[in-house]
């Protein structure tokens, strides 16, 4: 279904997928550069302090440390990839939906039965309002519950699983996975995609609304 | 006596020529009238202006002799006015009852049972149950078209304003849609006032104005 909405209406759809990549981008970039940037600067000032010292230098664990690199890009990209996907399997066809002929359209037809301008833009921004509240309340709780801290005091984990659930995700772990970055990642290019979208929605319904049911034709 | 008149009016977008110059028309309760144009003679505009979407830059248009720009439009359009498209103009994400409500919630049009009623209009319009339960982009456009003529006739409005209802159709569906359009208004005393370029179309109806490009 979406593959046959996307091969009818192609041109559409690449304005709906450049806007989506123009809301998550930058918060996908700013996020993998600062979890990245963090990860090779630890690794760095660690490799820095090693250099002044040829003993230490000698007993550097190079693998170890490039396996920490490789690890930390792989989590971001994963991030990305993952992102891709969401996007173009929920978020899209939700977009799509939300900017097509959009709301405007409604409201023109909602106006042409008699619905009062006043009346037909309360329900609209309700409607936008509840969507990004809904987005808002969906973004924190996914924070809180894959932030392990948060996570383990609501869940009200004892003391002994939890230190089994920091062992897993530990960074002593080698093939560790950056769930942290993955996660924080996801949850702000996904809330920042459905807000942008619900805002682009009131913005493009701003534009004469009374007018779309002639433009339409 | 007249339900609806034009007395003189003119209309101009924004800067631009005049679309309507000092027009005057009259409408009866009861009777099917034709504004026959071609395109870009006026006609959607003259619509326009007749269901108060828009107001005219100059006379004035009298709905059972009060002046539309005196009334709130916004009611007389709920109350007096149902509309039908050439692109059917429905909500989407509802289905055929659904559409049918919404317009007679708009109107605050009351009836026993509201989706009972809608349900049966439908059904006389030739709209089973089956797909009355489908969302109405599934429905072919004849189909969606009695769907937009059912929502425009629920409420049981004075006036029905038709802009080229048969324009996206076939013409096997465009004569059966008219023939729906006229019975159904007809039955309940309302005036129903089509625009159109089609001759054929124009024929179905009492009483034919001719709009000319200015």
């Amino acid at each position: 279904m979406i593959i046959k909405s996307i091969c009818k209406n192609p041109l559409k759809n690449a304005i709906y997928v450049i806007l989506l990549i123009t809301a998550f981008t930058p918060v996908t970039l700013l996020l993998n550069t600062f979890f990245m940037g963090q990860e090779i600067m630890r690794i760095f000032a660690e490799f820095r302090q090693s250099f002044t010292d040829f003993e230490l230098l000698m007993e550097y664990d190079w693998l170890f440390y490039i396996q920490r690199l490789i690890q930390s890009s792989i989590s971001s990209l994963l991030a990305t990839a993952v992102l891709v996907i969401i996007l173009c399997i929920v978020v899209l066809p939700f977009l799509q939906y939300m900017l097509s002929l959009g709301r405007g359209y409604e409201i023109g037809v909602l106006r042409a039965l008699g619905m009062g301008k006043g009346r037909a833009w309360v329900r609209l921004l309700i409607e936008n309002i509840l969507l990004m509240s809904s987005a808002l309340v969906f973004s924190l709780c996914a924070m809180l519950i894959f932030h392990k801290h948060f996570a383990f005091s609501l869940l009200s984990i004892d003391a002994e699983t939890e230190q089994i659930l920091i062992e897993t995700f530990s960074t002593d772990n080698m093939f560790r996975f950056n769930w942290q970055a993955f996660l924080y990642t996801l949850w702000a290019a996904f809330t920042v995609t459905l807000i942008s979208s619900a805002l682009s929605n009131v913005l493009i319904s701003n534009s004469a609304p009374l007018k779309l049911i002639q433009k339409h034709k | 006596m007249a339900v609806l008149e034009a007395k003189n009016i003119s209309y101009k977008y924004g800067k631009g020529d005049m679309v309507i110059k000092n027009l005057n028309l009259s409408f009866e309760a009861g009777r099917v009238y034709a504004l026959l144009g071609a395109s870009g003679s006026g006609k959607t505009t003259l619509l326009s202006l007749l269901a108060g979407l828009d107001c005219c830059v100059d006379g004035s248009i009298l709905y059972n002799g009060s002046d539309l720009k005196t009334m709130n439009r916004d009611r007389y359009r709920a109350k007096n006015i149902g509309m039908v498209f050439q692109q059917f103009n429905l909500l989407h994400r509802f289905n055929a009852v659904e559409n049918v409500v919404m317009a007679m919630d708009i109107s605050k049009y009351k009836v026993e049972n509201g989706k009972k009623y809608a349900a049966d209009l439908l059904d006389n319009l030739g709209i089973d149950e089956k797909k009355r339960r489908r969302k109405v982009i599934e429905l072919s456009g004849g189909e969606q078209q009695r769907v937009a003529i059912a929502r425009a006739i629920s409420h049981k409005p004075k006036i029905i304003l038709a802009d080229e209802p048969t324009g996206s159709l076939d013409e096997i569906n465009q004569s059966g849609i008219i023939e729906d359009l006229v019975k159904f208004a007809k039955k309940d005393g309302s005036c129903v006032i089509i625009s159109t370029h089609s001759r054929e179309v124009a024929e179905s109806a009492d009483e034919v104005f001719t709009i000319e490009r200015l």
